[in-house]
């Protein structure tokens, strides 16, 4: 008698729990073409811009998309999500990856099924993926490298903080050197340190270089960690405002960085456009998915996309520039 | 078959067993009866190697033992069914029976069906039907205590120690243990046999050993002593002038409790008690004298129970409102629910009364907390290593002097203190003897709960004899007429 | 006299018996349904791509979950597999990429090491007397630091086809870790059913005291279990290091709450004493269908963390009712003594 309620009970849940999945997105069976995007730190607001520009570009074609990945760093689990996206049967996968070579095994099966997979932002070179979307950090050095020689000309004397041994890094610096010199061949770099990718170990290097170069009058941040600690160390030098200002450049669209853009503390930050990213991924997954009359050259058989990397560019952000206030608001999702 | 001579046993210095002489007969049953903490278990403990002696040897079947390990003493013969029970409630009666000596393959895999072929076998034997698969949890507890007899068997035990298997037995699951307990003497098995229930112990043993505060005091046949010598070897001592005077007046009625019960371990529990007295309650471990005052705080959840404090009906849902109202109880387990053993005794004495000691801002003054304390160091002479000691550096007689100071600290007008003086030394407990006294003078009333029968007659004015979860006798000590023998006949069956 | 009978064990056997195969089959029957009703809505589901997926989903997780189960029988817990787990892959890929070892080696190396970190964890837990949690704890935390520290936070890639094979390779047509979990599953789970050397977890879960007074050297027996859980750890480690051909320090991250709620779903009762290596298959099997389901029906995944959480605390909550109902049980059979006694005395003067 109780084994048979109990089965009954379990009967009815699963009634409840079927119809619970059927309810919520018994639309997006319908929608005739559906797209996903695979992420790692799921929720952050940088991959949330970029899966709101994936999901906006899919609407003007009345397609449908969905977010996978897990919310760590965990890129093992993105590789499964991306299997199960292929086993499920979507018509594209645009993927970010937590780790390079983590994800090729499933980027390659992908391909090798027909499934259109590119990388945004964080690319997996050793994989088969269509293409890379995302910054190319040689460019987004050199426009930061080529405003501070706008600024101040010849006479930019620049202190980078960095972390070493980072391909993205070197490239950003390298960039940057070749923009300074573009406009300002008088212009020099004359000191790097190691912040550690740490906040207060930012400032402690930063403090130490502005006492040993006085001469210094920029900082260039080479990734996204130590704009505070930067901003800090030219405090402690006493030379945070007034016409001995030293001019620190940030690398975040976070919103505290934006809010010192705003008012004036950091004199520029660089921009990535991870909505852009999102866009262009779906665009180029859309493309590779419908064939043409001239095969993809290097991927017989997808659509036409760039044979080369698309780069999504960056926005040298200025006190003053409407697109910082635009930044600020997150995007709907 | 088994010898004991002079063996000593001690723990942290406290001497249990003081060189103990013993012997069990190959088919008797040996009867081993003394008051609680008269040292029965820590010798049955120490025959069934779960403790190692301190001196004296042990001779079994003629040879000098020495258990390290209670397999060691299984092998050699002994088995021991324990008073709480040793069995495995998830698995089968067969595999808990086996348990340590498998039927099984020479590659360990156990060979179930000879397993449960053996349980019956044993089972027959003893003329009892268990179902050998049957998970041993949804055995009843008589049941299992016959598992735990079939698994001795199984281990061929000539000597086994039953300690107090019929503490929780019915009437009837009684008569069918002795069924099985005669059959095993006539096999010519050995059997100690531990158990309050004297009347038990006179239908069951052929000889008696009594035991009294670790010494043995005799060992007779059965058919020589009456109920009445057994009472009188146990008690022993006689109760000297060492309690304070009885109270000089008692005045009305201050609290009153009706019909409480708690499910499983207190019935229609009805008493009163009056400003001055001291109310004692006896009992044996487990008959529900503390689980009833438990219940009466609330502590654990009672199902029935109306009070009256000075004539007005309070509800008494929790311990705190208990203490707001005036009615404090003393935990008998001082480390677990009595003190906080980390901190120093001003917070241990303010802990239920912090509200009182506010300095001018409103926020808790620990300079009028310490001077509290002090007044307290002072009346119960608490011995100190230094001011700031923590609670558990303190002796166990001084830190019960501090549980008694929390608890007279929110001015109580009912006081129920459960073991006032387990484990305290004499002089400390006398001295909270004097302080109970004083504070019931002071027109309190105490109740005190207590397994020690001499401080049970010697502190109260009236007693409530507990057995089984009800009050079976209640007695005026007014003039100090109540024996232990008078007690221990409530207490126990007949 | 008559035999003494006892019916009630009788009866109380087989609804014992019943309860427990109740909750399986509706574990099972709960698992099918899902799997039923995400194919009837969605389609795509019951294909032999998606169930390759759903169930690599979570075979390392499952393969961990196995030796778990050992360990909450057994009355304890081990949070450190994931660390362990994200360890064997490093260690393996170091031995093969850096240091050059054959594989076979490498392998070998990386097993006994992760025995000895099992050991060491068994070690403490009954050295210090502390509770599982913190030691297993610690182990996790130390471990994945360790893991960041000796690879710089990069992965090492670069296998030999003969170790990915391990991953990604088939044998009868199912992928290798598959094989090898329901290899030692149903080996473990005739051990764990059968063998007097696991039996002992059972008694030691019910209670040590119990355990020690039937003579079992608890402590030996707790550390070998503990070895036990991190040698699959370890094994499930080198297995994903070889699937995803890459050792990376964030793999697994949150593996040992996925493993300990596969145990937990699987009716294995937390506190010790109870549970079955078909319980936990069947609950890592419900976990797998679970997820897949989100992932098929395109629900909201941020809904999916809540989700199985959701069901961590009905199994856990499950398991604490079936405590209590026992508790009261013992507490009803002291009543009705009670009750005997006192009709059978009525009458007695006081």
């Amino acid at each position: 008698m109780k084994s048979m309620k109990n089965l009954l009970g379990v009967a009815a849940v699963s009634a409840v729990i079927a119809a619970g999945f059927a309810s919520t997105s018994a639309r997006a069976q319908e929608a005739p073409e559906h797209y996903a995007m695979v992420v790692f730190l799921k929720g952050s607001e940088f991959f949330n811009w970029a899966y709101a520009g994936f999901q906006d570009a899919a609407k003007t074609v009345g397609a449908t998309t969905e977010l996978q990945g897990p919310a760590d760093w965990d890129a093992s689990a993105e590789a499964r999500a991306v299997d199960q996206l292929v086993a499920k049967g979507v018509k594209g996968i645009a993927v970010t990856a937590g780790d390079a070579d983590t994800l090729v095994a499933s980027i390659n099966a992908a391909m090798d099924k027909s499934v259109p997979v590119l990388t945004f932002d964080s690319d997996s070179p050793k994989s088969k993926r269509l293409l890379f979307v995302g910054t190319n950090n040689f460019n987004a050095g050199f426009a930061a490298g080529k405003a501070i020689g706008e600024k101040h000309g010849d006479n930019a004397r620049a202190g980078i903080s960095l972390f070493p041994g980072n391909d993205a890094v070197n490239q950003r610096i390298q960039g940057f050197k070749a923009g300074l010199a573009s406009v300002a061949p008088g212009a020099k770099v004359i000191a790097e340190v190691n912040d550690e990718g740490d906040l207060q170990k930012a400032e402690q290097v930063n403090t130490a270089m502005l006492q040993a170069n006085p001469e210094i009058n920029v900082i260039f941040c080479a990734h996204g960690n130590p704009a505070t600690g930067a901003l800090a160390a030219t405090r402690n030098v006493g030379r945070d405002q007034g016409d001995n200002k030293i001019d620190v450049v940030a690398w975040a669209i976070d919103v505290p960085i934006l809010l010192g853009v705003q008012e004036g503390e950091f004199t520029m930050t660089v921009a990535q456009n991870p909505y852009m990213m999102g866009v262009q991924s779906f665009l180029q997954l859309w493309s590779a998915a419908h064939p043409t009359q001239f095969d993809n050259m290097n991927h017989p058989g997808f659509g036409n996309v760039p044979t080369a990397d698309l780069d999504t560019g960056v926005k040298i952000l200025m006190q003053g520039d409407p697109a910082v206030e635009a930044l600020m608001t997150p995007p709907q999702l | 078959m088994l010898d004991l001579r002079g063996v000593t046993k001690s723990f942290f210095g406290n001497q249990v067993l003081h060189a103990v002489d013993f012997n069990v007969r190959a088919g008797e049953v040996h009867a081993l009866i003394g008051e609680n903490g008269a040292g029965k278990s820590t010798l049955v403990n120490i025959i069934a190697g779960i403790l190692k002696r301190d001196g004296g040897d042990i001779m079994f079947d003629g040879k000098l033992v020495d258990f390290g390990h209670p397999l060691e003493a299984m092998t050699a013969g002994i088995s021991m069914v324990h008073q709480e029970l040793s069995l495995v409630p998830n698995i089968s009666v067969a595999e808990n029976i086996y348990l340590r000596h498998e039927k099984s393959n020479t590659l360990g895999f156990n060979d179930w069906r000879a397993m449960r072929r053996g349980a019956a076998e044993i089972f027959e034997r003893m003329g009892v039907d268990i179902d050998p698969a049957a998970p041993v949890g949804s055995l009843s507890v008589g049941m299992q205590q016959l598992v735990e007899v079939a698994k001795a068997i199984s281990l061929n035990a000539r000597l086994i120690i039953m300690d107090e298997p019929t503490s929780s037995l019915s009437e009837k699951e009684i008569a069918e243990l002795f069924v099985v307990v005669r059959d095993l003497k006539a096999r010519g098995i050995g059997i100690i046999f531990i158990s309050h229930k004297l009347s038990e112990l006179f239908e069951i043993s052929d000889r008696l050993t009594v035991f009294r505060d670790g010494q043995h005091i005799a060992t007779k046949d059965i058919a020589e002593i009456t109920t009445e010598d057994v009472i009188q070897m146990m008690v022993g001592r006689h109760l000297g002038d060492l309690f304070p005077p009885k109270a000089s007046q008692i005045g009305d009625v201050v609290f009153e409790c009706t019909n409480v019960s708690r499910f499983g371990y207190v019935r229609d529990l009805t008493f009163n008690l009056r400003r001055g007295e001291i109310l004692g309650l006896a009992g044996l471990v487990g008959s529900g004298r503390t689980e009833a005052m438990r219940a009466i705080v609330n502590a654990d959840r009672r199902l029935s129970g109306r009070f009256k404090l000075n004539d007005s009906e309070v509800s008494l849902s929790d311990p705190f409102e208990a203490m707001r109202r005036g009615i404090v109880y003393v935990s008998e387990d001082r480390k677990q629910s009595g003190l906080f053993l980390g901190y120093d005794i001003s917070a241990n004495i303010g802990a239920s009364t912090l509200q009182h000691y506010r300095n001018r801002f409103g926020m808790l003054s620990r300079a009028a907390l310490r001077n509290k304390a002090r007044t307290y160091v002072d009346t119960m002479s608490i011995r100190l290593p230094n001011v700031l000691a923590r609670t558990i550096d303190l002796s166990g007689g001084n830190q019960q002097k501090v549980l008694l100071a929390k608890a007279l600290d929110p001015q109580p007008t009912v006081l129920i203190v459960d073991e006032p003086t387990r484990g305290v030394d004499v002089g400390a407990k006398s001295l909270i003897h004097a302080r109970l006294r004083e504070l019931a003078e002071s027109g309190v009333g105490v109740v005190i709960v207590s397994s020690e029968m001499p401080e049970v007659i010697g502190m109260s004015d009236r007693i409530l004899v507990f057995r089984n979860g009800e009050v079976t006798a209640e007695l005026d000590n007014r003039s100090g007429a109540v024996t232990q023998e008078m007690v221990m006949t409530h207490a126990t069956h007949h | 006299m008559p035999p003494i009978i006892d019916r009630q064990s009788r009866a109380q056997r087989s609804a014992g018996q019943k309860t427990a195969l109740v909750q399986y089959i509706g574990l099972f029957a709960i698992t099918l349904a899902i799997l039923l009703g995400t194919q009837l809505f969605f389609g795509n589901v019951l294909t032999a791509a998606n169930l390759e997926v759903l169930a690599m989903n979570l075979v390392f997780e499952g393969i961990m979950a196995l030796g778990m189960t050992f360990v909450v029988i057994s009355g304890g817990i081990d949070l450190s597999v994931a660390s362990v787990f994200a360890f064997a892959e490093i260690l393996v890929a170091k031995l093969m990429v850096e240091a050059g070892l054959p594989v076979p080696a490498a392998i070998v190396i990386t097993l006994v090491t992760c025995t000895g970190i099992g050991a060491l964890n068994g070690f403490m837990i009954v050295a210090f007397r502390v509770h599982p949690i913190i030691i297993t704890m610690g182990t996790l935390l130390t471990l994945r630091g360790v893991n960041l520290a000796i690879t710089d936070g990069r992965s090492i890639s670069g296998f030999s086809e003969g170790f990915v094979f391990l991953g990604s390779g088939k044998v009868l047509g199912i992928n290798f870790p598959i094989v090898f979990f329901i290899v030692t599953a149903l080996v473990l789970g005739v051990l764990l059913a059968n063998h007097r050397f696991f039996r002992q977890l059972y008694v030691i879960g019910g209670g040590e005291r119990p355990a020690r007074l039937s003579g079992i050297n608890v402590n030996r027996v707790k550390i070998i279990i503990y070895m036990l859980s991190a040698t699959l750890a370890g094994a499930a480690g080198i297995m994903a290091a070889a699937r995803y051909g890459a050792a990376h320090w964030g793999h697994g991250n949150l593996a040992e709450l996925k493993a300990i709620a596969a145990v937990a779903v699987g009716g294995a009762n937390i506190n010790g004493g109870s549970g079955t290596i078909g319980g936990t298959v069947l609950g890592v099997i419900f976990l797998a269908v679970v997820h897949n389901a989100f992932v098929t029906s395109a629900v909201n995944t941020f809904w999916y963390d809540v989700v199985s959480g959701v069901m961590l605390l009905v199994a856990v909550l499950l398991s604490r009712l079936t405590q209590r109902r026992n508790l009261f049980a013992q507490l009803r059979i002291r009543q009705a003594k009670m009750d005997q006694i006192a009709t059978s005395t009525k009458g007695e003067s006081l």
